[in-house]
């Protein structure tokens, strides 16, 4: 711990050294020296019990504080250099940090990737499966997953994609997987320079370039992405690349950014397949076989090198994923990633959200924030319909982490055109919650879709009331999710007609109001009681499906309990009806009442039970065995 | 942003906070929690103070942060350091993000610091007194002309001055005049004759008022007892034992395993000289003397000013009340002697007739 704090110190006293001059270095020096007292007080009053937490909490404010400082220093020398440099200083301890528990998601199978690529020279993982205890992923419980391909003489290929696995090889081979994710906070520093370089040849004016970078670079989702082994950081460094290059018309730089970015991820393809097609449309006058060759390389490259290895082209998807889906399902996927309490923008970057708004002044953003836009949106809206939409077991915003640079492209412009300094501010120190979050408690990037968050969570755990239910779910459609997307609805056609004026200085009374409503609405007895919920309080019983059930999204979950076995929970009085699933008739009792349920088999059964009146009430297994999956108030 | 805003904000934020605090009150028992409303109105005034920086965004979002704060954090010691972190970032945002003040600015610094630092979780309010004290720290951030030197001499002039005895009300008066005196134009010591004030005067003054912030929920025992917040050691299981024993009179004490130190305090001893002897522990003849302990309500308003003793070197006392009525426990931490199972404790035969030597308990390792 005190070797961390020393090279913390060292840290932030050189990040000043970077940028700020004269009095702006001065006063920002005396500021440094006088918030390590202030810390220190802090730390002697509070007595933290978890140093770690208060580390990391105590470091983020100061990174926090620091950015205030260069958002409105005087003195500051600024370019992408620098903003590369102090990314790179940050990056470097993000990464222990997320060293603190196993890699986990897709990260371990790309590092197997790796491994097997260094020391087989081949991508066939059945001898690292077979040998996990010398593996560098610290993981001993990995298989192989649903769509991976199993060769003729028993290979197993990962679904993955191998080139992600090929950039690791050299930071693997000096350090192994700390070696890997330094490889991986590198793209996210060329990233954060690459961005900014994009800034400023979009004309985005130094000051606001210096207040969006800290919220871009340090906070959800690219810092965690950036110290994590994703193909999504690597993915967004070549989309800003091709961007640049096709905007100021240099195939140098585009086609290996195109490249680069097909073979990284087979999804990536439709977003370079735009691309190349608006670079042929405004060539096509004088179109040559040689570009028509180039472009069609871009696209059949990632296909080609998908079936050299595991034979299918198409790497676990089927062309099926492109066909046209109910409107229902677009509808969800798109209010999920803007609004979602656990995987949308508003909860998990609400900065970004800036750039969706971006799109309403369509005609005065920057070339390259329209140019971007247009090449997403294939892959937005082959994204949205899928029941993955929020990314699964990764950390959140994982499929649009692609588009952050854009999105914080957006956000500059319409930042510089319209006053949004009260939603940036609370976005800010919301941000800056998540970024500590997520660095102290890593694993928790990780959740199961249940459709609850960790804020949710934790409140429902301190009070045993519903408090999951005030966040919009699109994974488990909550009549909170509806309530926001028409209230964000209404918000983004007023400010698209720019009618109703939006003063900055209520944003924080309205957040007040709405944290004061919250709790007020959140202690009172919901209308729907789902029975896996934190809220609920379980004596004996079990989780069904079990927590890491692949795609667990996909489940009606529960809660199983037996005989003895009972939940507690807040409910309203009058009729309810429980949805349930056993396989014998099996006898509960609530509220004074029995009731025997009949089987139901492999299908959910309705019970009508009478609750007396509002307050907490049990259900408890009697004899048999059930899952109680939900409890609707009639 | 326009002045109306950011009035209509503050006003907003308070009627909202007071929504909030009703319907808080059942839940959370302190003065603190009571008064949360009041503490909103202050970090909206503050950010009204700086209303034309960028920094009134953020600093307005301290109200919703309070009340987050409220609502998240169950154990009561964690929500008021909360609270005061919250509010000390307020401050410190708020002084920081100017470069300068102007006196009336300053003015406002010092009343909403002395507000929450002596205006609530209290028991007993005098009025008078405390719009003299107010007055008095107002007065010193006008004589030295709005520098945040200034505000941190109100602050910390606001905190030392108990109010009882009366004469201590003068305190902040005295310091104006030094300050009035110090800034006359022809003055050697007139700060202004530099053109800017000086960088690490300005951030140090900041902080000490942010720090003196952080503790307002026990701004009390921090104005009596600052060290006390960075001496007290995790303190080991208690079994209490609550003796007060007569000059002269012994007991004796079987140690149960694990017994590393006894809790003492005295009674009637205010007027005890540091060294004082107040009693002994046998085997070994150790005494117990003022300093290493203290009168158990020594750091009370009402009798620190009157009192002689000093804070305990090893304090094992617990913080009682809130905000400026806030206070220590004189009782201190005295090692016992390794490897004994019996003590034998006497209190000194030449205390006081009305001394008492007070063993609150004996604290035994934490397993």
């Amino acid at each position: 711990m005190t070797r961390w704090i020393i090279l913390l110190v060292i840290a932030f006293l050189a990040l000043p050294l970077i940028v700020f001059r004269g009095r702006t270095l001065k006063r920002y020096l005396a500021f440094e020296a006088a918030s390590y007292a202030f810390l220190a007080l802090v730390w002697w009053v509070a007595r933290p019990g978890d140093p770690r937490l208060a580390l990391v909490a105590c470091a983020v404010s100061k990174l926090a504080a620091f950015s205030v400082a260069l958002a409105g220093g005087r003195e500051v020398v600024w370019s992408p250099n620098r903003a590369a440099l102090i990314a790179a200083i940050v990056f470097a301890f993000v990464i222990p940090t997320q060293m603190r528990t196993p890699i986990d998601g897709d990260e371990p199978f790309y590092l197997l990737m790796t491994e097997s690529l260094v020391k087989d020279h081949d991508l066939d993982l059945a001898n690292q499966y077979a040998d996990l205890a010398h593996s560098a992923t610290g993981r001993t419980d990995l298989k192989p997953q649903v769509g991976d391909t199993r060769g003729p003489r028993g290979e197993e290929y990962s679904r993955l994609e191998p080139f992600l696995p090929l950039l690791l090889i050299p930071g693997y081979v000096v350090a192994g997987l700390p070696g890997a994710l330094l490889t991986m906070a590198l793209f996210g520093v060329l990233l954060v320079r690459s961005t900014m370089r994009l800034f400023e040849e979009q004309g985005i004016e130094s000051a606001t370039t210096r207040a969006l970078f800290p919220l871009f670079a340090f906070a959800p989702p690219v810092i965690f992405y950036a110290a994590r082994i994703w193909p999504e950081v690597p993915g967004a460094f070549c989309f800003v690349e091709a961007v640049r290059g096709v905007r100021d018309r240099r195939p140098q730089r585009w086609v290996p950014a195109l490249i680069v970015l097909s073979l990284l991820k087979l999804r990536f393809a439709l977003v370079a397949i735009v691309l190349v097609l608006l670079v042929i449309w405004r060539n096509r006058r004088r179109l040559s076989p040689r570009r028509v060759a180039v472009g069609l390389a871009i696209v059949i490259l990632p296909l080609l090198v998908g079936f050299l290895i595991t034979g299918s082209a198409l790497s676990g998807h089927t062309a099926r994923e492109l066909l046209p889906a109910p409107v229902a399902q677009y509808a969800r996927g798109l209010f999920g990633i803007l609004l979602d309490g656990w995987g949308g923008l508003l909860f998990q970057a609400p900065v970004y959200l800036l750039g969706v708004f971006a799109l309403t002044r369509w005609r005065s953003m920057p070339d390259a924030f329209r140019l971007g836009s247009i090449a997403a949106v294939p892959y937005i809206v082959s994204l949205l319909p899928r029941a993955e939409w929020h990314g699964g077991w990764s950390p959140p915003l994982r499929y649009i982490v692609v588009f952050m640079p854009l999105l914080i492209l957006g956000a500059a412009a319409l930042w510089q055109k319209v006053r949004c300094g009260g939603y940036v501010a609370l976005a800010a120190i919301w941000s800056v919650g998540l970024t500590i979050h997520g660095l102290a408690f890593p694993w928790r990037l990780f959740h199961i879709e249940s459709g609850e968050n960790p804020v949710g969570e934790w409140l429902s755990t301190i009070y045993h009331s519903d408090f999951s239910r005030l966040f919009p779910s699109f994974i488990r459609l909550n009549h909170a999710a509806i309530v926001a997307s028409v209230a964000f609805t209404i918000v983004f056609i007023l400010f698209a007609l720019r009618r109703v004026p939006f003063p900055q200085a209520f944003y924080a009374p309205a957040a007040a109001l709405l944290v004061a409503a919250a709790f007020v609405t959140g202690r009172a007895p919901a209308d729907r009681i789902e029975f896996e919920d934190a809220h609920v309080i379980h004596n004996g019983g079990e989780l069904s499906p079990e927590l890491y059930t692949v795609a667990r999204f996909l489940y009606r979950s529960g809660w199983i309990i037996g005989p003895g076995e009972s939940v507690s929970f807040l409910a309203r009085g009058g009729p309810s009806t429980v949805a349930y699933a056993c396989a014998v008739p099996t006898t509960i009792a609530l509220a004074g009442r029995t009731y025997v349920v009949p089987a139901t088999g492999r299908r959910f059964g309705m019970v009508l039970v009478e609750i007396p009146h509002d307050g907490r009430v049990t259900i408890r297994c009697v004899s048999g065995r059930l899952m109680l999956d939900w409890m609707q108030h009639d | 942003m326009r002045r109306s805003d950011a009035l209509s904000a503050v006003a907003l934020c308070a009627g909202i906070v007071i929504a909030w605090a009703y319907e808080r009150g059942a839940t959370h028992a302190t003065p603190i929690d009571t008064a949360l409303p009041f503490i909103a109105v202050v970090v909206s005034f503050v950010a009204w103070l700086v209303r034309e920086e960028r920094a009134f965004y953020a600093i307005s979002c301290a109200v919703p942060l309070l009340l987050g704060c409220s609502l998240a954090i169950v154990d009561e010691r964690m929500r008021l350091i909360g609270f005061g972190l919250i509010a000390a970032s307020a401050f410190g945002a708020a002084l920081f993000a100017r470069e300068t003040l102007t006196a009336a600015r300053a003015a406002g610094f010092v009343i909403a610091s002395v507000g929450l630092l002596r205006w609530i979780g209290r028991d007993r309010f005098e009025p008078g007194r405390e719009l003299l004290i107010v007055l008095g720290c107002v007065l010193i951030a006008l004589a030295t002309r709005g520098r945040k030197f200034g505000v941190m001499l109100a602050v910390a002039a606001g905190l030392v001055s108990p109010a009882i005895p009366v004469r201590t009300v003068a305190i902040p008066y005295v310091v104006a005049v030094v300050c009035w005196i110090a800034f006359l134009p022809r003055s050697p010591l007139n700060p202004e004759r530099e053109r800017r004030p000086s960088v690490l005067i300005e951030s140090a003054s900041a902080l000490v008022v942010a720090s003196a912030v952080l503790l307002f929920p026990w701004s009390g025992a921090a104005a009596r007892s600052l060290p006390y917040f960075w001496r007290v050691p995790p303190s080991g299981e208690r079994i209490a034992l609550n003796w007060a024993l007569a000059p002269g009179q012994t007991e004796t004490l079987d140690l149960p395993e694990g017994a590393t130190s006894l809790i003492v305090s005295g009674a009637n001893a205010l007027q005890l000289h540091r060294g004082t002897i107040l009693g002994r522990i046998d085997p070994g003849a150790i005494p117990i003397r003022i300093g290493q302990v203290a009168d158990w309500g020594y750091a009370r308003r009402e009798q620190f000013w009157k009192s002689r003793n000093v804070m305990p070197q090893n304090p094992a006392g617990l913080i009682r009340d809130y905000g400026y009525d806030a206070w220590i426990e004189g009782a201190g931490r005295v090692p016992l002697p390794a490897a004994v199972k019996r003590i034998r404790i006497t209190a000194d035969r030449g205390l006081p007739a009305e001394a008492r030597l007070q063993v609150e308990a004996i604290e035994v390792e934490r397993r």
